[in-house]
């Protein structure tokens, strides 16, 4: 839900309690009121020539408005509604014409000490006024049982005759005039939640560019802090993510830095141990006209693989793979790879030949990655003709083609062997397997190993596709192809 | 080659290494002048070198400034030697301007095969000749002589033998071969590749052997005895 939805049901949830107490509060200050102008008028009528009205015509006092037409009817301060329910007149008396609609009806009637009145139309003195008279009060009031009529009583100055004590009647604020006391509370509450809707609207805008600057600083590794804006709790909170922003990037910058560290120190150590392997090459070499060293060959040759694999591993395996890519011309990869592996095939009596298309074959990939990846497939081819290698006539070729429609141009590079092949029943999940298992560990004669798991994984990399199959007469034929940038001629 | 020794210049530190290299290449007829640092190889580059072997973690100054200098004002092809360098390391070589380079380790014959690879003179003479032992192709004028005898070829079999005499000692794929030689509607595909071959080596007579066919890839054609 949006921020400001929630403001909104938040401020509705605030202010219903809010309008209920408005109109309660409303509702005792109108009760007040009342009772206050019953007592005013009470006085004033009674001091402005009312005792002796009263005391002269106990019977017929109070004369009924109506019947003097040149006297304004009393009007309340602070009630100015026309009174609506007429059936709820106390004293029940007929009124063949009240005062005009819009002015409330007082009903004054006259007592004496005793509480009785002169007044056939009078009703019995309320009982609750009265207590509070006798208990020695000069002025009580109260509701009368149905709680819609305030009645006031107001024990006069003089203790004696009919008109010692009077009681007045005035309706008190129904349902209705709740109501009316509701709608200004209600249009307030309606008016603050529409405030609070627009005025929202800032702050929502706010909220949503901080979200934008954390959301573009993360993209960009937290390099740059997002912009602070006022001083408020949003400020606030847009310096905690600078601060958590600074942290992270600390932290980033410290492994960014083992990474680098670590990186080097394999870089480092790879030269230090790729120098002697070369020397030691040379004078393998060197001594293979004088003696046998066959299996050393083969095992500098695996030594070698296995670190070069090691290094392949760490590339893919990094914290993303770290593929460099540039426009590797794949004839004279071949010619590398066969060139690499020609001493063992010679060792294995193998014959290993290549053939590349006469034009440069150019395709958008990591050098170092692909260039490992088939050394990889043709080391296995090499490595696992142990059939044909005893037998003396062995082979491995490598075949590199582009085939050019006028849509794309594919680069095709085929590892084929006369060796002894895989099962097709393993030929689908061999490359499943992960480099991590056991299995693709072991260096078991016909186990095709780390090497093929990383040429698959560089494959995948690139978006390249490596197949297996068996070759017709005996064999293996792996195939690696590819998009291809078209054949160039040579410069 | 001819009886002058091609001269190569080896920039290699490492001293067990360099002497290797310097032998190896020593016995395979090349005279070899080795520098063992940077700074020394700036002084002396290019020389009269018909090639240089270039390391490229120096003393002094950095493998590829060396090369990216030396690209300034010669032409000589550079062999870079590599020690499992990062894929930018050897890409920058090559684009300052290498023409191959070598991942240590690497077996002697390897090295070997590589200088041998960059000085090789082309065989095609300006006027389109191409000369092979006893074989003699004139691609202009589309005649072979095999051991001074013209031989009359189909045009199909005449364009296999120039094409295999393009690259000598290379292979060429079928697929490579019967697509530069063949037409697919008229002339078939790669099993009739196979005919062909089979006829030229035929009226090529004892230096039909010049032709080989390479398992897995196609054919070959190289200077070999009858």
């Amino acid at each position: 839900m949006s921020l400001r939805k929630t403001l909104f049901i938040k401020m509705v949830l605030v202010m219903l309690p809010l309008v209920a107490v408005g109109a309660w509060a409303g509702r005792a200050f109108d009760y007040d009121a009342r009772v206050d102008a019953l007592h005013d008028f009470v006085l004033a009528r009674m001091e402005n020539g009312g005792r002796e009205e009263c005391e002269a015509d106990p019977e017929r006092f109070p004369p009924r408005f109506n019947r003097r037409p040149d006297r304004r009817p009393p009007r309340l301060r602070g009630v100015d509604r026309p009174l609506p329910d007429r059936s709820q007149r106390p004293n029940g008396g007929p009124r063949p014409a009240g005062p005009p609609r819009g002015l409330p009806r007082i009903e004054l009637f006259a007592y004496d000490a005793t509480f009785r009145s002169a007044n056939q139309h009078a009703p019995d003195f309320p009982a609750d006024l009265r207590a509070a008279l006798e208990a020695g009060a000069t002025r009580a009031d109260g509701r009368t049982q149905e709680g819609r009529v305030v009645h006031v009583a107001q024990r006069m100055a003089w203790t004696d005759g009919p008109c010692a004590v009077l009681c007045a009647w005035l309706p008190a604020g129904d349902a209705s005039l709740s109501r009316a006391q509701l709608v200004p509370v209600l249009v307030f509450a309606a008016g603050m939640v529409l405030a609070l809707w627009f005025a929202a609207g800032p702050i929502v805008g706010r909220v949503r560019r901080l979200t934008g600057a954390v959301r573009r600083a993360a993209d960009e590794g937290y390099a740059s802090p997002i912009p602070v804006e006022g001083r408020d709790e949003l400020a606030q909170l847009a310096t905690a993510f600078n601060d958590a922003g600074r942290e992270v990037r600390a932290n980033l910058e410290s492994a960014q830095q083992r990474e680098e560290a670590l990186r080097l120190f394999v870089a480092n150590t790879m030269h230090d141990v790729m120098m002697p392997l070369t020397v030691l090459q040379g004078h393998l070499s060197q001594l293979r006209d004088v003696a046998d060293v066959g299996g050393a060959i083969e095992e500098v040759q695996y030594t070698t693989s296995l670190l070069q694999n090691l290094a392949a591993v760490a590339k893919l395996e990094g914290a993303g793979p770290t593929k460099h890519e540039t426009d590797v011309d794949l004839g004279a990869l071949v010619a590398r790879v066969a060139g690499r592996h020609r001493p063992l095939a010679r060792e294995r009596s193998i014959e290993l030949e290549f053939a590349v298309p006469e034009q440069a074959v150019l395709a958008r990939c990591d050098l170092t990655l692909v260039e490992q990846a088939v050394s990889n497939l043709v080391h296995n081819a090499v490595r696992h003709n142990t059939v044909r290698q005893r037998a003396g006539d062995g082979h491995v070729a490598i075949v590199l083609t582009c085939n050019e429609s006028q849509s794309e141009a594919r680069f095709e590079l085929e590892v084929l062997d006369d060796g002894p092949g895989i099962r097709s029943a393993d030929l689908q999940h061999i490359l499943e397997r992960s480099w991590r298992s056991d299995e693709a560990r072991t260096r078991a004669p016909d186990g095709q190993g780390l090497g093929l798991h990383i040429a698959s994984e560089a494959a995948r990399l690139h978006g390249f596709e490596l197949t297996l199959r068996e070759r017709e007469g005996g064999g293996l034929i792996v195939r690696l192809t590819g998009p291809a940038l078209g054949r160039r001629s040579p410069e | 080659m001819t009886g002058q020794a091609r001269q190569i210049l080896l920039v290699e530190d490492d001293a067990k290494l360099g002497q290797q290299v310097v032998d190896q290449l020593r016995a395979a007829g090349f005279g070899v002048d080795w520098i063992r640092d940077g700074d020394t190889a700036r002084d002396r580059l290019p020389g009269e070198a018909h090639l240089v072997v270039l390391d490229l973690m120096l003393p002094g100054t950095y493998g590829l400034d060396l090369l990216k200098e030396l690209r300034r004002s010669s032409d000589v092809p550079v062999l870079v030697l590599s020690a499992q360098e990062d894929t930018h390391v050897k890409v920058r070589a090559l684009e300052l301007g290498a023409d191959d380079y070598l991942t240590k380790p690497f077996w002697p014959e390897e090295l070997l095969a590589r200088v041998h690879a960059r000085l090789r003179r082309p065989l095609a003479a300006p006027d389109g000749q191409l000369v092979l032992g006893e074989l003699a192709i004139d691609t202009a004028a589309r005649r072979v002589l095999a051991r001074g005898e013209a031989i009359e070829l189909t045009r199909v079999e005449f364009d296999v033998l120039a094409t295999l005499a393009r690259r000598p000692g290379a292979a060429v794929s079928r697929i490579d071969l019967a697509a530069d030689v063949l037409d697919p509607e008229r002339e078939g595909t790669e099993r009739t590749l196979d005919v062909h071959v089979s006829r030229l080596r035929k009226k090529l007579g004892p230096l039909g052997s010049y032709v080989t066919t390479v398992w897995g890839v196609g054919y070959r054609l190289e200077e070999r005895a009858p």
